[in-house]
């Protein structure tokens, strides 16, 4: 838990040092896009709930204000799918530069990515509003 | 090879298999979102008819696409486990070898079928919203 993958180890001979490192790269990238790819079926299960929950509420016969605001989640299931292939992207890009010792943090695409996520997350803050 | 290096390339493999281990359980937990999401997708039908009868309002058919791209979702799941679970053993005895190799068969391929799972989803409540 405390020790941090970025933490470079010095170079020790045979397969512990360099390769140690580089291995652990891959396989901590491997994670990274998969804590996207998790990050972005919240987003595709939460844009379904926004999409279909009007029709559970239409039973309750509070439906009008939440199906009003319903086309909303087809946005942000759109918005899960574009983190998906925006990471998947990501994660290749990632693997060639760990191979060439040329990673560099990609700020902006996290940031973008996690953009996606934020509208999202205001979407479901407007329909909760809304819905009261 | 000194025995202080030979100390730290032995704790340097033990990190790389733990590493190893820490992506297996990544793996896992994606499978189990997926199979999740998938469930909820295939059976909102269910929860429909449950209000419905409480209600005493009709819940109408649930939508065949509903199920199509919910089960494709709880496959995408068992996908995941079983192609992160391969890919464990693989990595293992590629990190004991001290050649690993950074194979991208698993991830692009869950990925993959995630995109067009997400883009059938996206289709759909468009359709029927």
């Amino acid at each position: 838990v405390v020790q941090d993958d970025s933490d470079r180890l010095p170079s020790l001979p045979g397969r512990g040092g360099g390769e140690g490192v580089r291995t652990r790269d891959h396989l901590a990238s491997s994670r990274t896009l998969q804590a996207w790819l998790r990050s972005s079926l919240a987003l595709l299960a939460i844009g379904f709930a926004i999409e279909k929950l009007h029709l559970v509420a239409a039973g309750l016969a509070r439906g009008p204000a939440l199906a009003s605001l319903a086309p909303l989640g087809r946005w942000v299931t759109a918005g899960g799918v574009v983190v998906t292939a925006a990471s998947l992207v990501d994660f290749l890009r990632r693997r060639r530069a760990i191979e060439g010792s040329t990673f560099e943090p990609r700020l902006a695409t996290n940031l973008a990515l996690v953009a996606i996520a934020g509208l999202c997350g205001l979407a479901v803050v407007v329909l909760v509003a809304a819905g009261r | 090879m000194s025995e202080r290096d030979a100390v730290g390339a032995d704790q340097a493999r033990a990190r790389e298999h733990l590493a190893n281990e820490r992506t297996l359980l990544a793996w896992v937990r994606t499978a189990i979102g997926l199979m999740g999401l998938g469930f909820v997708v295939a059976r909102f039908g269910i929860f429909l008819k449950q209000v419905a009868l409480v209600a005493g309002t009709d819940a109408g058919r649930e939508p065949l696409a509903s199920a199509v791209i919910g089960t494709a979702l709880v496959a995408a799941g068992v996908l995941a486990g079983a192609l992160g679970a391969v890919r464990f053993s693989r990595a293992r005895s590629q990190i004991e070898r001290g050649r690993f190799r950074p194979e991208a068969f698993a991830e692009v391929t869950v990925a993959a079928v995630t995109i067009v799972a997400g883009i059938a989803l996206v289709v759909y409540l468009a359709v029927s919203g």
